[in-house]
Parts: C-alpha cells; sequence; structure tokens
C-alpha cells in the first residue's frame, strides 16, 4: 500500500541510464514542485526545498507503485526508473497529482530526446518548454470558499470491497488494454457516454457481472473518479488539485443489462460533476485544515485521528478509476516516442484501480491489481470487444522469453530449438 | 504477439495461455502481427520483480532464523551452566530488539533523527527493564541511562558535523536529549537515585550543547525551530 502512482513514457529505442540521470538532474534543478521533501513538525507535516542531489536513476527492478524509501532517495518524492524503451516516474500523491506528473515527465523526455538526438534535435531549444506553468500556489486554499455546507461532501456509506486471493505482500498485477480512440470514441457514443463515463461504466458492470454475480447487493458498488477542477477555477498549479466523486451502483434485482448498468453510472456521474457539488467537496478538503481547534493538536494524535477516518473510510469506495487525459507532444518528439500510460497503487480497502491516458489516438486503460484473479479485467474486455473494439492487452507478468541477452527456458525453448534444428 | 480466441484480445505477453481466461492463445500471423503492431505499437514488457522480493524475504527470515537457533542454544547453555540465574532471557530481550530495528531501519522511512531518537528511547527501556531482571540494583538510573543519554550527544555531534549544511535537522533529537537529561536529575530529586555526578553531567553536556547551537546558529535554529512548531 502507498499513495504513489506511476506514470510511464515508452519510447522507441532502448533508455539510456546515464542520459536520462542528465535529464533528470537538469530537469529537476527547474521544477520547484518537485524539488521539495517531506518534514514532520510538531503539528503539522511541512514542505521543505530539498536541496540534495537528484536521486538516482536505476533500472526497474520492483513493482509498478512500491513505496518511495526516501531516506535512500535523497528525500526526493519521487523516484525515475527505466527498463528498456520505458521511462517511468513514480511520484507520491502528496507532491503533486497525474497533471503536475505529467507536465515533469514531458519535460524530461523532452530533455532525455535532446541529450540523446543532439543532431536531428539541434533546432530545440535546450530549455523548458515555453507556455508551461510552474505555478507552485495551493488552489485549494485560495478557491475554498468559507462557511460552504459540505456536510454531504463524501458520504459515509459501506460500499462492496472486492475480495478474493490475494498476491504476495508487495506484489502487483498490472495489466495494460490498448485501444484506438476512434473505435473507442464510436462505442462510447452508440451507448450515449462519454469515453470515461463508457469506461467507468463497463468497469462497473465487470464487477457487478463477475463479484457480485449479476445478483441484487444491499451495499452499492462505487467507483471513485477524480475530477480535476484546474479548468473549473482557471488554475494553473503545479500542485494537486482535484476532487473525488463517486460512480455508483446498487443492483436491486437479478441480472441488469450492461446497458442499465451504463445509464445509472452515466446518470451519477452528471448529478456529482456539477459546479456546486464539486465546490462542496473542495470546501470540505480544506475545512478540516483551516480548523481553529484541530490546529494546535500534536500530530501524532492528528495521525492516529486520521488513520481511523481512514481505515473507517476504506470501505465506502470499491475501486477507483482516472483518467489523466490526453497526452500532447511538441512535434519533432513525437516520432520518438510509442505511448504514454498512468497505474495507480493499492490502498485500503480498494483490491483494484484502473487509470486511462491516451497519446497520439491510443488510449491506455491499465489495471493494478491486489488479487489474484483477472476475471473482472476479463469481463471488462470483453464486454468492449463486444461493442466491436479491438484491443491488445498486456501483463507486467514476466516470462523468460522477454529478454535476448538471457537463455530461453523451459516450453518456449523447446520449440525454439525445433525451429533452429529445422 | 498472439491472440486469444475465447476472449478475442491481441496479447503483447510471450505466454501460452491468455492473462484472463487462460485460454491457450494462438499465434498471430506475421501479416496480422505487423498490422497489430502498427495499430497498437509496440509492447514495453517488465522486469522480473518477484525474484527481488523473495530474496529481501527470504533474508528477513534467514536473519530470524539464526536469531532463534542462537537463542535456543543460549537457553540450553544457561540451562546446563548456571540454571539459577536465567541470563538467557537477557539475550533473548537483546537478540529480539536487534531484529525489531533491523526491520525498523530496513522498512521505516522515517528520518534518520527520528530512528536515532527512538532507538536511544528504546535502548533506555531495555537497560531499565533488565536492570530490574536481573534484581532492580538500580544500575540502569545511575550509570547506563545517563550513558545512553551522553552517548546520544555524541551521535548528535557526529551527524551534525557530518551533515554540518543541514546541522539543525537534528536540533529536535538535541531537544529531547536535553529533556532526557533534565528527567534524569529529577530523579536524583525525588530520591529513586542517589548518584548526582552523571546526571548533572548529562545535564551540562547537553546544556552546553544547546546553548552553543542557539548561540552560533541563531537564524537556521530559529527557522528550523519555527518550522517544527508551526500551528
Amino acid at each position: 500500500m502507498s499513495s504513489t502512482y506511476r506514470i510511464c513514457a515508452t519510447l522507441k529505442e532502448p533508455v539510456r541510464r546515464e542520459l536520462l540521470q542528465e535529464a533528470e538532474e537538469k530537469v529537476l534543478s527547474q521544477f520547484e514542485t518537485f524539488r521539495m521533501r517531506l518534514r514532520m513538525g510538531f503539528f503539522w507535516y511541512y514542505f521543505e526545498e530539498n536541496d540534495r542531489k537528484a536521486p538516482e536513476v536505476q533500472e526497474e527492478s520492483d513493482y509498478p507503485g512500491a513505496y518511495i524509501n526516501k531516506s535512500r532517495n535523497n528525500q526526493y518524492m519521487f523516484r525515475v526508473t527505466y527498463y528498456r524503451n520505458r521511462i517511468n516516474l513514480e511520484v507520491f500523491h502528496a507532491l503533486t497529482d497525474g497533471f503536475g506528473g505529467f507536465v515533469f515527465l514531458k519535460e524530461l523526455v523532452y530533455q532525455y530526446l535532446r541529450l540523446s538526438h543532439p543532431e536531428e534535435l539541434a533546432g530545440e531549444k535546450d530549455k523548458l518548454s515555453t507556455g508551461i506553468f510552474l505555478d507552485p500556489e495551493d488552489s485549494y486554499l485560495k478557491n475554498f470558499k468559507k462557511g460552504a455546507d459540505h456536510s454531504k461532501a463524501y458520504g459515509s456509506r459501506k460500499a462492496v470491497v472486492l475480495k478474493g486471493e490475494m498476491l504476495p505482500k508487495g506484489e502487483v498485477s498490472v495489466l495494460h488494454g490498448y485501444f484506438k480512440i476512434d473505435e473507442l470514441k464510436a462505442a462510447a457514443k452508440a451507448h450515449g457516454a462519454t469515453i470515461n463515463q463508457y469506461l467507468v461504466g463497463n468497469f462497473i458492470y465487470a464487477m457487478y457481472k463477475e463479484y457480485l454475480k449479476g445478483a441484487p447487493s444491499k451495499l452499492p458498488i462505487s467507483c471513485c473518479v477524480p475530477v480535476d477542477l484546474r479548468k473549473m477555477y482557471d488554475s494553473h498549479t503545479m500542485k494537486n488539485f482535484f476532487v473525488i466523486v463517486s460512480a455508483k451502483f446498487q443492483p436491486t434485482k437479478e441480472d441488469y443489462s450492461r446497458d442499465e448498468v451504463l445509464d445509472f453510472v452515466i446518470a451519477t456521474l452528471k448529478e456529482q460533476t456539477t459546479k456546486e457539488n464539486l465546490e462542496t467537496i473542495l470546501s470540505y478538503n480544506v475545512s478540516n485544515e483551516q480548523n481553529k481547534f484541530l490546529r494546535p493538536i500534536p500530530i501524532f494524535i492528528k495521525n492516529i485521528a486520521i488513520r481511523k477516518v481512514y481505515n473507517s473510510s476504506a470501505d465506502t469506495a470499491t475501486a477507483t478509476m482516472t483518467n489523466v487525459g490526453n497526452v500532447e507532444l511538441r512535434e519533432p518528439y513525437q516520432k520518438y516516442v510509442e505511448h504514454f500510460y498512468a497505474m495507480l497503487a493499492m490502498s485500503k480497502g480498494q483490491n483494484m484501480k484502473g487509470a486511462i491516458c491516451s497519446y497520439n489516438g491510443t488510449l491506455i486503460v491499465t489495471f493494478t491489481s491486489c488479487l489474484a484473479e483477472r476475471s473482472i479485467q476479463k469481463r471488462f474486455f470483453q464486454s468492449i470487444t463486444a461493442d466491436g473494439v479491438e484491443v491488445a492487452v498486456e501483463t507486467n507478468e514476466y516470462t523468460e522469453e522477454q529478454p535476448a541477452e538471457q537463455p530461453v527456458k523451459g516450453k518456449r525453448k523447446k520449440k525454439h530449438e525445433q525451429v533452429s534444428t529445422v | 504477439m498472439n491472440k486469444c480466441p475465447q476472449c478475442k484480445v491481441i496479447l503483447y505477453n510471450h505466454t501460452d495461455t491468455c492473462p484472463l481466461c487462460h485460454c491457450v492463445v494462438e499465434e498471430l500471423e506475421p501479416a496480422e502481427e505487423k498490422r497489430a503492431k502498427v495499430k497498437f505499437g509496440e509492447g514495453a514488457p517488465y522486469p522480473n520483480a518477484q525474484r527481488r522480493h523473495k530474496w529481501l524475504r527470504f533474508a528477513l527470515r534467514l536473519v530470524l532464523f539464526v536469531f532463534v537457533i542462537v537463542e535456543a542454544l543460549l537457553i540450553l547453555i544457561n540451562h546446563l551452566t548456571t540454571p539459577g540465574f536465567c541470563w538467557a532471557a537477557i539475550t533473548g530481550v537483546a537478540l529480539a530488539y536487534g531484529y525489531l530495528f533491523l526491520l525498523v531501519w530496513i522498512r521505516n522511512d522515517s528520518g534518520f533523527a527520528l530512528k536515532v531518537g527512538l532507538q536511544i528511547l528504546f535502548t533506555m527501556v531495555v537497560l531499565y527493564e533488565i536492570d530490574k531482571f536481573t534484581g532492580n540494583y538500580g544500575w540502569a538510573l545511575q550509570w547506563a541511562i545517563p550513558g545512553t543519554i551522553l552517548l546520544g550527544d555524541g551521535i548528535v555531534f557526529i551527524l551534525m558535523m557530518l551533515n554540518r549544511s543541514r546541522w539543525f535537522s537534528y536540533s529536535l533529537l538535541l531537544i529531547l536529549m536535553g529533556v532526557c537529561s533534565l528527567g534524569i536529575l529529577g530523579l536524583y530529586f525525588i530520591r529513586v537515585i542517589s548518584n548526582l555526578v552523571l546526571p548533572v553531567i548529562c545535564v551540562a553536556v547537553t546544556g552546553i550543547y544547546l546553548l552553543a547551537t542557539v548561540t552560533f546558529g541563531e537564524k537556521a535554529m530559529k527557522r528550523e525551530l519555527g518550522r517544527r512548531f508551526h500551528i
């Protein structure tokens, strides 16, 4: 369990460690938001500028979203790893959200490509992209309204919790689904939904069919959907600025059809993504921090209380599905990058999470899960392929055949040996 | 690339069965594979992370196993040699203490200063308990705990010297040593301990040290305390 997310860029060429390290050092020196360390005060945690060396870029060797041990990472709250063609940026969520993470990752990729292709990109200036915002403001504090009624911001009603055989502690199952956006858009439109609503709806339908087996339930399936507030408040902050709404579906009878579930999900999402509701949630998020009576309570007592609230609210959501949006790269860099994708780490009570990211006409849905079974993911992809959308799938399962430099073992080896003998 | 005939999905992984439904997959024809790669791009495989986790788990279990074997041997030796005095319990506590702190240092992500502070406090508790267990002679409060406080002062000094640019990060640890020194001096006045020498040395050393940090590091210290105690 960690509050970390991973965003990745896969290039069309293998990543070189020393160049990525150089790129990280150059970019980090200009990103104040990432040059921070978290410290513990007597009453609050606080950020302090971190002037230590940039964290070492390492070859990926752990599961995505693994805890960032700050004491072994020069106190930074992010890490950059690579594996073959992929650059991974893992960020502790207290630092920034997906928006801020992608601003950093894009600049890291630009810088890396300028270092690895100096001739082809000679025309590009060796500096941060013009037009990006490095605003470190706390948009929550700036935009919250004092005295707003936030009693109904978050529901405390319990939701279905996905249970089953768990993977060993620390292990995470990752499953990417690659779609073409135009095919997905057509399928979503046929169901009267946006792509986001369509994917969230299918996710909830998959949970309903595979976990509840299409039976009625006393508890709803509740899927958290983070909503970026930057557009709504005209903010360009690099820090966190989002709220979470919940897509809910409570089956009260047997065998709902997929369209019925989609209709429920679309309705609950529409109902919650109104300006008034988002403002209410925003006010709630800030209210405790502003409370005069809570501020002077020592941090260790606050931590106990927060842990209690966190544990008691863990079973109010079944899963999360976040959409980090479409990533756009500047023209000369596009030909070097294959994909972008995002994934979330596990949190208490939520044993499966999804993240949506698109780039260059391809949308990637990434499921992370600590459940051994993949029946929900199977139903999700089968439902979408049934709508005529083609999908390619990739998992983080290691197969001995992967590394070209290593000897091939097992069943496949025999097959290859036979081929070569022939 | 393969294709699952059941799920109708294309698979990047080189596996014999579908990761979704476990159906045996079919290999894509070269032309079909080329089309899929043009459409979706190349996949990006993952490393074998399971191996790393297995090694970590194994290493910790090995240490635990060795500790248990050592303690079992010590209990046996204790029983055979000095059955009247159960010194193996002390070694047991020491081994458990060692294993606990190995876990804390490996797994816990608290700052260096906090880990050192907690370790010093816990060491004092363990020393006090051992004293009680071995006849309550009072050596822990009279000598060992004040000695630990002085050791703590020494550790803070070394840490500040090693990390001179951020010496103020350890100021809270120094304040903790100050509180412990006053505590141990207080025990003299409520007649729990009779020897005044070491408590006075503790208060004097820590006090002078604190005074020096406040005097010479005025702004840095003020800023550090301001941040740490900001309400």
